[in-house]
């Protein structure tokens, strides 16, 4: 074999070796791990499945509030692995690092901070109560690129609850919540607020039922690829609910307004996170005059 | 054939003999709606500021609630919730109906839209 060919093939493999190290990678011994299209299992639904020994790159990480440690992973398993709908959340129980990088400790745990607005309030104590939803969020979406317009309105309507903190105004028991509620009538299109690919659609909700599907109702979550996702709640179902795996342009109709789930009234409950943390929709949504 | 169907309307007659008395099982409590709302009112009058609109906007979550768990799909599952209401009602303290609003998310979170959408009926917005 000629010297020059040997040099190439040294080459090479030092080329695939350095950009291979660059990417946090990771591993699991378990068969048929579950792949989930958000962290934890309350909005989540199963999307796929990792096999035994398979290589995925770990994207980012969260702490729930219970502890679980939940990993975004990309699937590297086709060709076409690039695509939307090869990304979702592994627990990260079953997965053990096989490539990080050298700083991987301290981003994981900046990550996790991050993604709650509560543990915020409590870490930070120079932040005001409350307010710290709002307070991070310009850092988080410049830190993004997210620039406000770049969603649009899914539903015109009054909003009825804004985001933040909701305080019983008898009992006093107060609660995060994580979207904004824009009342509509029954049956009005929801638009899908940004382009992506639908990563949840559950129906099968009708009105009256405040269990069905945790109290969400029929709702649906759309994934940005950016990192950014949108969610939808109560949705009607006497309009079709687009389904898992559609991608969507911006100002798509993907469902109707209703009233399924715990849900008062028809109102749409809107929600955007970045990274897998709340922000309030306001901040990303165009202002508008109602 | 025709025995066949000559016997039809009678396992239709049975079926419905043997339907009616399960769904008559489960019975949601006709007075809770009462309970419910004068638990609100006495735990309303314990904290400070009292609200203005107090005894209206009770009435206002008891009858909804008491709606709300007249639709359930199943009456056993309605009776339960306005017995949960009630119990997170009866607590006095914050802190105690904090954790016990922790029991079952769904309907807390769901009272404080009944409690909002009360509010603004009461308020006339």
């Amino acid at each position: 074999m000629p010297k020059s060919w040997i040099a190439t093939l040294m080459l090479l493999f030092n080329v695939l070796v350095v950009f291979g190290a660059q990417a946090h990678t990771a591993k699991t011994n378990h068969a048929d791990v579950n792949l989930w299209s958000a962290p934890g299992r309350e909005y989540s639904e199963r999307i796929g499945k990792i096999e035994k020994n398979e290589e995925v790159e770990v994207l980012s990480t969260r702490v729930l509030k219970s502890g679980q440690r939940w990993l975004k992973i990309r699937v590297r398993r086709s060709p076409g692995w690039r695509h939307h709908g090869y990304t979702g959340w592994v627990d990260a129980k079953f997965f053990r690092s096989i490539n990080s990088p050298s700083n991987e400790d301290a981003s994981t745990e900046a990550v996790s901070q991050s993604s709650c607005v509560e543990c915020l309030n409590q870490q930070t104590p120079g932040l005001k109560k409350y307010s710290s939803a709002a307070g991070t969020f310009s850092q988080l979406a410049n830190s993004k690129g997210i620039q406000s317009g770049e969603f649009i309105w899914p539903v015109t309507g009054v909003i009825k609850s804004g985001f933040g903190m909701r305080r019983h105004p008898i009992l006093g028991v107060t609660k995060l919540h994580d979207g904004t509620d824009i009342a509509g009538n029954k049956g009005k299109a929801v638009h899908a607020s940004k382009s992506g690919i639908i990563i949840s659609s559950r129906g099968g909700c009708q009105t009256g039922y405040k269990r069905c599907n945790g109290g969400s109702g029929n709702m649906l979550i759309i994934d940005h690829g950016d990192g950014t996702q949108t969610k939808y709640l109560h949705l009607s179902s006497s309009c079709p609910i687009t389904r898992v795996g559609t991608r969507v342009d911006q100002g798509d109709t993907v469902a109707c307004v209703g009233s399924t789930g715990a849900s008062t009234g028809p109102h749409l409950h809107f929600s955007v996170s970045i990274d897998g943390k709340y922000i309030n929709p306001l901040k990303v949504l165009p202002r508008r005059n109602i | 054939m025709s025995l066949e169907i000559l016997k039809m309307p009678f396992v239709i007659l049975l079926s419905f003999f043997i339907l009616i008395p399960q769904s008559s099982e489960a019975e949601i409590d006709t007075e809770i709606q009462v309970k419910i709302k004068d638990e609100c009112i006495n735990v309303g009058h314990s904290r400070k500021p009292i609200m203005k609109e107090l005894e209206l906007v009770c009435a206002c979550v008891a009858r909804s609630h008491f709606d709300s768990a007249l639709k359930e799909p199943l009456e056993s599952q309605g009776a339960s919730d306005l017995v949960w209401v009630l119990k997170y009602y009866e607590k006095r303290d914050s802190k105690e109906a904090s954790d016990f609003s922790k029991t079952n998310l769904i309907l807390f979170e769901y009272d404080l839209d009944v409690v909002q959408s009360c509010l603004e009926e009461v308020r006339g917005k």
